[in-house]
């Protein structure tokens, strides 16, 4: 049976299971100081009021709570400790306080006396007794204190073996910080071992609150005070952003999500050798590798991290218990040329400048520079690191100090601790719930582990460029498993497949433009003997030839005629200005333009112009021409605006094409059934799959009206009145079409493709409601690419901003950051394309 | 062995990346680029090599090597 020792004061979580209390009245005996002085009021130092101001905004939050655990190994007698912890309480005045309001502002008082909150649990017999005692742990740490009331404080004493204590204690982070913990569990280790020896402790060795709080005072009239808030409103004035690893900022919440985990002893060891050699602190180096990754995973070149720092060397609190720490802004540079030893410099000389400006509160330098809120943030990830004197032993007992909490988490905390027990470093990182997983938690833990691991071992001398933040495993994710794409694919080209299949359909309908309908045969004969009048003014493989036509059956014939007379085809809208026309033509010199009537095109370029009003082919031979056509010939010349403003061609060869929509058919399946909607100009590149996949494959292919596909009232009729099962918008499109159309009654539609914009989620949501039995399809490429690179089907359920998806056949996609290193799944970077067949060159 | 004055400059020089004869005898260690985690690192070295008992509020109190010599009971 397991026994709870001593009193509970009634407040707390419930008793650990199968506890049970026999002791009823709580610990009555109350910590006094020597004199029975009158209460001291004081006060608050700017460091409390900070977490006063905080704890004001959520009263009942218990995000403020710090706690840790200490594990004792030998026998603790649980009387002398608590008279130890009583002796403790009444030295170090923090403990005795309560915060009230006042005109004047928050006023602290230090009673002279306080209650001992102790409780006392027996656990040797529980099945798991670390287990029992750690969830009676995490249940006290969600309990908020009242500042008003008190005590601010709570201890509690397991004992889960016979040899085997734990020792937990909450505080209030408005009284007590890091290095306090440690005064705290130094002074109460040499109390409890005078008095187990039976010998009267040596006298106390705490400062004051008082002294605290004059400090303070003193600091914030002075002149330092005056230049240390110049200095960082200077340093600052640019507001420089915050790198968010979450991408975004969140208010803080009231718990946190936290993970250990332990830098191995060998890598611990190898980072205080690199640390030697660079002549820098183990903390530096690891600063470094913080800024290093966190420059990565958020894309940015400079990154400011928070450092938490303990603010008391060569200050009277070196000897008081209580709340003096700061968070002071580091701004580092962080360029992928420098070298990893330069990094640790900046670090170094930065943190020598931080520190000469310590005492200046992050509270005030957010305020002066109006950085307050949720979205203006002064610091990304915090490092904290604790060398805190924890060598302690309980009359020989010795004692491992754990951190259980370090108080609110806006972002991401790093806790470092160095408790020198073989185990290496030990590494919490501390997230705020509304804005990390579990996963993204872990994800970043790994990470970070293994960078630190790697730069150990590496060259320091090397530009930071050389090292990626992607774990093994993450590697072998977006270079191998994300990019599998190869497929043998026969040597074909975009033309061969519609011969074919002309030949193995003749009668199948091909082509629909209102009242007008023709077969494959039709088709191929008309656009046959074309081809062979352009070839008599130079139309073959390699050499280009411009079409300008509107959207017509003698569109379809001209494209198919060029490209069957091994020609590639350059797409002239008839809309554009003539000076970009007449560019167009002198760049990609074709060596004949076909127009639908004469006018079209500017006059003076010297391109022979094959008029195809009045023209009669029908002496020429209706068969396929042959043509010296390979794979790696041209098929299409398209221009797109180009980044300097200059239009720019892009030649995108028959491999790279026929591969495009070989997987497209592969992925998709079109049969002689569907009927593919052709609405997208030629000059665009999206034009391509709608109108040679369908003549592929034996489907019909149905063309808008000229102009058709700005009018979503005739789009929607078009598909209606021909069936339509296959067609394409982009997003801005589909978007008006599913607004103003009769969307649902286009229920035809089997399968529609957004490109050309990113897809709004809503957008696709819309869909997903007017028309339930059609898929959306998200595909994403640049024109250079031949049309698309990517694809992600889109689910009607799903939220969150709409994928690009997966590469398609023979096309490979890194997403690489600065350093040109690949990024981790959910890190922002460049987005890079790789493949084969050669993707296509520009002009 | 006990701690010699010498030794604590060479120590605390070592720590601080810089040459021993640019570290004052007599000057705050802070304005040399001294922190709380390199005093901690150094009693850590001088509890283990050489039985030093005092703890890290003496030494950052006032960080400077004459002051520290007598806490460190060093000649």
């Amino acid at each position: 049976m397991t026994v709870l020792l001593t009193g509970s004061d009634g407040t707390g979580p419930v008793p650990p299971a199968g506890t049970t209390d026999t002791s009823g009245a709580p610990d009555a005996t109350t910590a006094t100081t020597a004199s029975a002085a009158p209460d001291v009021v004081l006060p608050l130092t700017a460091a409390q009021s900070g977490m006063w101001f905080a704890q004001s905004l959520d009263p009942l939050s218990p995000a403020q709570n710090t706690a840790e655990c200490l594990e004792i190994d030998g026998p603790v007698d649980p009387e002398v400790f608590a008279a130890a912890l009583r002796r403790v309480t009444a030295e170090a005045d923090a403990l005795r306080v309560t915060v009230e309001d006042s005109p004047d502002g928050p006023r602290q008082r230090v009673l002279p006396s306080v209650p001992l909150p102790l409780t006392t649990y027996d656990l040797r017999d529980a099945a798991d007794a670390g287990r029992d005692a750690e969830e009676w742990m995490r249940a006290d740490l969600a309990e908020p204190f009242d500042l008003s009331s008190g005590p601010l404080f709570r201890h509690a004493l397991f004992r889960v073996g016979e040899e085997r204590w734990l020792w937990y204690q909450r505080i209030h982070h408005l009284v007590m910080d890091g290095f306090g913990y440690s005064l705290l569990v130094r002074r109460t280790a040499e109390v409890y071992t005078a008095l187990a020896r039976g010998e009267e402790p040596g006298a106390r060795a705490f400062g004051t609150l008082a002294d605290l709080v004059g400090e303070d005072a003193a600091y914030r009239s002075s002149e330092a005070f005056t230049a240390d808030r110049a200095h960082w409103t200077g340093a600052f004035a640019d507001r420089p952003e915050v790198p968010r690893l979450a991408g975004r900022g969140a208010l803080p919440a009231r718990t946190f999500l936290g993970r250990t985990s332990h830098l191995g002893p060998e890598a611990t060891e190898g980072l205080r050798d690199l640390a030697d050699r660079l002549r820098a602190s183990w903390p530096d180096v690891l600063i470094a590798a913080q800024a290093l990754y966190t420059a990565r995973a958020t894309g940015r070149q400079e990154v400011v991290l928070g450092l938490p720092m303990m603010g008391r060397v060569g200050s009277v609190s070196l000897r008081v218990p209580g709340m003096v720490m700061n968070v002071l802004p580091l701004r580092l540079d962080v360029s992928p040329d420098a070298t990893f030893a330069e990094l640790v410099r900046r670090v170094v000389l930065g943190i020598r400048e931080v520190r000469r400006h310590q005492r200046y509160r992050y509270e005030d330098i957010r305020r002066d520079l109006r950085l307050l809120g949720e979205n203006r943030g002064l610091v990304g990830p915090l490092v904290n690191v604790m060398p805190f004197d924890y060598d302690v032993d309980f009359a020989g007992a010795t004692a491992r100090a754990r951190n259980l909490s370090a108080g609110p988490v806006d972002d991401l905390t790093l806790n470092i601790y160095d408790r020198s027990d073989g185990h290496g470093l030990r590494i919490d990182h501390d997230g705020n719930p509304a804005l990390y997983g579990d996963e993204e938690l872990a994800a970043h833990q790994e990470r970070f582990l293994r960078l630190v691991e790697r730069l150990s071992r590496a060259d320091p001398h090397v530009p930071t460029a050389a090292h990626g933040i992607a774990t093994e495993a993450e590697l072998e994710l977006v270079l191998g498993t994300f990019s599998d794409t190869a497929r043998v694919l026969p040597p074909t080209t975009l033309i061969g497949p519609i011969e074919s299949r002309a030949a193995r359909t003749p009668d199948a309908t091909a082509l629909v433009f209102g009242d007008i309908s023709l077969t494959y045969e039709e088709l191929n004969t008309r656009a046959n003997r074309l081809a062979r009048h352009l070839r008599t003014l130079g139309a073959r493989p390699g050499a280009v030839v411009a079409v300008s036509v509107p959207r017509s059956v003698e569109l379809v014939v001209s494209l198919l005629a060029v490209l069957k007379a091994g020609a590639a085809y350059l797409p002239l809208d008839p809309d554009y200005p003539e000076q970009r026309l007449a560019y167009m033509l002198r760049d990609a010199a074709p060596v004949c333009a076909v127009t639908d009537r004469a006018g079209r095109l500017p006059e003076d370029t010297g391109t022979p112009l094959v008029v195809l009003d009045g023209l009669d082919v029908s002496e020429y031979l209706w068969v396929n021409p042959s043509r010296p056509l390979t794979p790696v010939h041209p098929a299409y010349v398209i221009y797109t605006s180009g980044s300097t403003g200059r239009p720019k061609g892009v030649v995108v060869s028959h491999a790279a094409i026929d591969n495009r929509l070989r997987w497209m058919q592969g992925a998709y399946g079109l049969t002689a059934d569907d009927r593919v909607l052709q609405k997208t100009p030629s000059s665009f590149d999206v034009s391509v799959w709608e109108f040679f996949w369908p003549l592929r494959q034996g489907a019909a292919l149905v063309l808008a009206e000229p102009g058709g596909h700005r009018d979503p009232a005739h789009l929607a009729r078009l598909i209606r009145e021909q069936s339509v099962t296959t067609c394409h918008f982009v997003p801005s499109m589909l978007q008006v079409f599913l607004a103003e159309a009769d969307a649902e009654a286009c229920g035809s539609l089997t399968r529609v493709f957004c490109s050309g914009e990113a897809l709004p989620r809503e957008t696709a949501a819309a869909f997903g409601r007017a028309l339930p039995g059609a898929e959306l399809h998200n595909l994403y490429g640049p024109t250079e690419a031949a049309v698309d690179v990517s694809f992600h089907a889109c689910a009607a359920d799903a939220t969150g901003p709409v994928p690009i998806g997966r590469p398609v056949w023979n096309t490979r996609l890194y997403v690489l950051d600065a350093a040109l290193q690949p990024c981790p799944p959910g890190v922002p970077g460049e987005l890079y394309l790789a493949g084969r067949p050669a993707r296509s060159r520009g002009r | 062995m006990t701690l010699t004055l010498e030794l604590i400059r060479h120590d605390v020089s070592d720590a601080l990346g810089e040459n021993p004869a640019d570290i004052p005898l007599d000057e705050n260690l802070l304005d040399h680029g001294l922190d709380s985690v390199r005093i901690m690192s150094l009693l850590g070295r001088w509890r283990r090599d050489h039985g030093v008992v005092a703890d890290f509020a003496d030494l950052a109190e006032q960080p400077a090597i004459d002051v520290w010599a007598p806490l460190l009971e060093a000649s």
